[in-house]
């Protein structure tokens, strides 16, 4: 796994990324303890890549981890369950 | 439909998306329904209540979102938009050409407390209705500009965010590197 990690963010180091224009919206109420962060850090992640498209593939535990990471150094100590969540319950929730 | 397209796949424009959320076409409820699903044929009634309830709700979402967006950026408007998932990035969308899009992603409850995880705890968490959505132009607003991040928020107690990666900017006091 860590192997994974390191190839697909370190593929992806140096590549210049493209910008976007986006509009957020979120009925998800701050402070509240559903994790409207994490549900923003991961909703960026998501939207850059898909701006990207010439980004090598990134494993998704490894951008997983770049999402609490992101959360980390903004001041946000979390595990991994929270972005886990995120990114494979949108299809069956 | 042809269901052997990803519904979310559909490009459209904004203007047209807009209308099948309105009028609340079959298509704009079955793509709803590939995300946060649909009825069973043993549903119970008020199992059927609330999915109706859900769906109705996430529809009024999706048009004001897609309202505001076009509201904010004007110029943009009547470009082709992709609704997608964020399950489907990795792999399913990686073959498409975006040229524009909806990303989401639900907030979660965790029954056995809040970020336990980091801690070694055990977590349960379920995704909730509630989520974030992100109307994205993949995109600089600004030809000259390819790098350029343009980020408003539909609730304007957020202030706009614009920066160019090109020349990055300062990270803030206190973060932590």
């Amino acid at each position: 796994m860590k192997e994974q990690k390191a190839k697909g963010v370190e593929d992806a180091k140096g590549v210049s990324f493209n910008g976007l224009t986006a509009l957020i919206s979120s009925d998800i109420p701050t402070g509240s303890g559903l994790s409207s962060s994490h549900s923003l850090v991961m909703g960026f992640v998501s939207a850059i890549l898909q701006a990207n498209p010439c980004l090598p593939e990134i494993d998704p535990i490894a951008l997983l981890e770049l999402a609490r990471a992101a959360e980390g150094k903004a001041g946000a100590v979390t595990g991994l369950a929270d972005q886990v969540r995120g990114h494979s319950a949108t299809l069956t929730h | 439909m042809d269901k052997g397209t990803p519904v979310l796949a559909s490009r459209l424009p904004a203007t047209e998306w807009l209308a099948l959320f309105k009028s609340r076409s079959p298509r704009a409820v079955a793509a709803l329904e590939a995300i946060y699903g649909s009825p069973t044929r043993q549903a119970s009634e008020l199992e059927q209540k609330l999915r109706s309830e859900i769906l109705e709700g996430r529809l009024e979402k999706y048009i004001a979102s897609l309202e505001s967006f076009n509201k904010e950026f004007p110029a943009l408007q009547q470009e082709e938009v992709v609704i997608s998932t964020l399950g489907l990035r990795t792999t399913e969308m990686r073959t498409y050409i975006l040229i524009e899009c909806v990303v989401r992603c639900p907030a979660r409850v965790n029954m056995r407390g809040m970020h336990i995880d980091s801690h070694g705890g055990g977590c349960n968490a379920l995704a909730v209705s509630l989520e974030t959505l992100f109307v994205v132009h993949p995109s600089s607003i600004d030809n000259k500009k390819p790098q350029l991040f343009t980020i408003k928020n539909a609730n304007r107690s957020f202030a706009e965010l614009s920066f160019d990666m090109s020349d990055p900017p300062a990270l803030p006091a206190g973060y932590v590197t």
